[in-house]
């Protein structure tokens, strides 16, 4: 049975949250979260919650606000399993 | 759901918020408060028995007790910025009063989560979205923040709009609109950037409609 990466799994909420506002195809690890996928403060916290009910994790401020481009989340959250 | 109305009813720990709203049953006699309803609907949507979060413009450091002063016999909570609650003294008595700090130079997920929470026990949660004090009552934007606590708490959102008032001796206008659900206009357990967006301008919108009633009622 496949299981899903990290990396797909976060894909899927990206999909599921920004929809068509952004170039999905530029999903890439090294994507910028502000520059590339053009998220706003309130795009990020959203982006947030929904990891959170997807990894069934909970993020704290000082987490969350490291978070620079989509490789950095996949770090995270490989390392808090 | 909301915790059953007894606990919501005496909470040793809201004794400071309590005292607080003894305060401020009487601020109406200052205030003034003279409240105005968009619809006959609109009359409804400050009976509330569970949580709720009103919105409101932000004209003043006093718009907190003027909000309050709408439904004083509930606990209502605020979100005031991290530079108002500074510490000492007056950061005890906002945080006894139920202010929840949000810093606005980082991402504050707690805050979103505290507002959540309390939410979801069936208290009130007051906010003003723009961000910062607008003196002359303009209302261009407003942030998405509101309407992402209320969707995730599942709780409706009331507009408000406050008129700052020109002298002491006058009465503060209030504004009151319909309250509404984001699953009105989304039905997604789920919904995208987009759809916060759109369901933020729809408030904004009820917001101008209360704005518009208090200055076409002025005419």
């Amino acid at each position: 049975m496949n299981k899903m990466t990290t990396y797909e799994r976060l894909t899927k909420v990206f999909t599921k949250v920004m929809e068509d506002d952004a170039d999905l195809s530029k999903l890439a690890p090294e994507a910028d979260l502000f520059k590339d996928l053009e998220l706003n403060s309130i795009g990020l916290l959203y982006m947030a919650i929904a990891i959170e009910e997807e990894f069934g994790i909970s993020f704290k401020n000082e987490d969350i606000n490291t978070f620079r481009t989509v490789q950095d989340v996949v770090n995270y959250l490989d390392n808090n399993k | 759901m909301a915790k059953n109305k007894f606990a919501r009813i005496f909470n040793i720990k809201k004794i400071p918020m309590d005292l607080g709203r003894l305060c401020i049953s009487v601020l109406p006699v200052y205030f003034r408060v003279k409240k105005h309803y968009v619809s006959d609907e609109a009359k409804k949507s400050l009976k509330i028995d569970d949580g709720s979060i009103l919105v409101a413009n932000h004209t003043g450091f006093a718009d907190p007790f003027k909000v309050g002063s709408c439904i004083w016999h509930r606990r209502m909570h605020f979100i005031a910025a991290e530079e108002v609650m500074k510490k000492g003294l007056i950061h005890l008595l906002l945080v006894g009063m139920g202010c929840i700090k949000i810093r606005r130079n980082i991402f504050d997920i707690e805050c979103i989560k505290k507002s959540v929470d309390l939410l979801k026990d069936g208290y009130l949660l007051a906010m003003f979205p723009q961000g910062a004090i607008t003196r002359d009552g303009s209302l261009d934007t407003i942030k998405s923040g509101a309407v992402l606590i209320a969707h995730q708490a599942g709780v409706p959102i009331i507009p408000i709009y406050i008129k700052k008032r020109q002298h002491w001796w006058q009465r503060t206008q209030v504004a009151i609109g319909e309250r509404f659900y984001c699953s009105d206009y989304c039905e997604k357990k789920m919904p995208g950037m987009k759809d916060i967006q759109q369901i933020t301008q729809h408030l904004l919108e009820k917001t101008i409609e209360c704005k518009n009633l208090i200055e076409s009622d002025d005419e």
